[in-house]
């Protein structure tokens, strides 16, 4: 049993390290819109919303 | 363009983000817009909001449990009793990768603008320095996570300050105060995207994750133009809050009248309106009368504008300035762009005109109305010849 949480902690440990060690040094690639080789996206908004349509 | 997006790649994950000063802090017409700002969001379905300046009290005044809400974040949004953070200070989310076990841990933290460093002991909250909070929080969420994104509601040059002094940011989202946007940016160790103001793009990162080999961002700006066709039931939406935001806007301009008005006209106002300019300047006044500025005003009646403070600034004359515009019912004389507001308050030069000049009006007038966001299409020259006089 102590053998499985050892290995377990360590598969965590490693996967954190390889997440760690890529995230440092991410890379900025400018892509078109429709490009699909991408796992997830984060919208963003901000600034001044409350404008809610121009005045006119 | 949400929804579309999301139908289009349906099986990719999304956050959507609010940077922060979303709602308006000012104005007696804030209530009712920021009610329906707030209802548009949670419609948006936002997963994480950084709550900045013009946002906490407005947020507290629509009676939003800001400790059950686990959307809000700031970290330099501290209770003036305690000095702890009044919500939480970052929120972290794990992304579940295709084809694999591991998920992607992003931690958010929500840092606003030290400018005002607002001392609100009434409201219970005061503003930390958001340069030196971060250094409170970063440490232990680097640890936790693979990724970290600062939230920044903050001027550019503090968002600089920000990545020099920190090297454990990999992206800052920044926005702030109609601010212009630029290109992302690198800085020590943290990219710097730019969110654009209103609402005008909508803004994305696209991660490209194979753990161990590869970690790509692409930055995308989706912009809100008239082709991106509206959501039939955000319109919906959008347009109920029009009225309701009008009618408002109507009913508190009838009811405050001018004693509640810091711009209440004096007895003798300095300006004059254009219909006493024409007494000397006849040939100005009729090429006026044809221009777009003669009929500014009506454009916002069209849209139902015409009481809202952040639209009629540029539609009439004198707008919170003394004796100047008011509000429709109180100064009708001085709705739509007349002479004076190029050329200044017009009284002295009218009673003296041999001694008291007109100030000049040129190119750099016309950019306090005619800006990148407002007009973006403006160039003076072209413009000129609309309004040559």
């Amino acid at each position: 049993m102590w053998g499985g949480i050892v290995v377990s902690l360590l598969w965590a440990w490693g996967s954190r390290l390889d997440h760690q060690a890529l995230a440092q040094t991410p890379s900025l690639v400018p892509k078109p819109a429709d490009e699909t080789d991408f796992h997830f996206s984060i919208y963003f908004t901000g600034n001044e919303r409350a404008n809610l349509e121009p005045c006119g | 363009m949400l929804k579309e997006n999301r139908s289009k790649f349906p099986e990719k994950p999304a956050l959507q983000v609010e940077l922060g000063n979303f709602m308006q802090a000012a104005g007696n017409d804030r209530a009712i817009k920021n009610k329906w700002l707030w209802q548009g969001l949670n419609k948006l379905g936002v997963d994480i909001v950084n709550v900045a300046e013009d946002d906490i009290a407005e947020l507290m005044a629509l009676g939003t449990n800001l400790h059950k809400d686990d959307r809000l974040i700031s970290a330099n949004l501290i209770s003036s009793k305690t000095g702890e953070p009044l919500l939480k200070p970052y929120a972290i989310k794990a992304i579940p990768l295709k084809g694999t076990e591991k998920r992607f841990r992003i931690g958010f933290l929500g840092l606003s603008a030290r400018d005002s460093f607002l001392k609100t002991d009434d409201s219970g909250y005061l503003w930390a320095d958001p340069l030196v909070t971060a250094g409170k929080w970063l440490p232990g969420l680097r640890k936790e996570c693979d990724f970290v994104i600062v939230l920044a509601c903050m001027p550019s040059k503090d968002v600089v300050q920000l990545a020099i002094d920190y090297s454990n940011i990999n992206v800052v989202l920044t926005g702030y105060k109609h601010q212009y946007s630029s290109q992302p940016a690198t800085i020590n160790k943290s990219t710097l995207v730019y969110a654009e103001d209103e609402g005008k793009i909508l803004g994305e990162l696209r991660f490209n994750v194979i753990p161990g080999t590869q970690l790509d961002v692409n930055p995308i700006n989706h912009m809100l133009t008239a082709t991106v066709k509206d959501d039939p039931e955000m319109a919906t939406m959008v347009e109920q809050a029009r009225t309701e935001v009008s009618t408002a806007q109507t009913q508190l301009a009838r009811s405050s009248g001018s004693s509640s008005n810091p711009a209440k006209p004096d007895p003798i106002s300095e300006y004059v309106t254009s219909a006493n300019c024409a007494n000397c300047h006849r040939a100005q006044f009729d090429a006026w009368s044809r221009s777009n500025h003669a009929h500014a005003i009506e454009i916002l009646k069209k849209e139902r504008r015409e009481f809202d403070a952040a639209c009629v600034g540029c539609h009439v004359t004198g707008f919170q300035k003394t004796g100047g515009f008011v509000d429709l019912y109180e100064t009708p004389q001085f709705a739509n762009v007349q002479c004076e507001v190029c050329h200044g308050p017009g009284r002295t030069h009218s009673q003296k005109p041999s001694v008291v000049k007109t100030q000049k009006a040129g190119p750099q007038t016309c950019l306090g109305c005619h800006t990148k966001s407002t007009s973006p299409e403006f160039e003076f020259a072209k413009y000129w010849e609309r309004i040559k006089h």
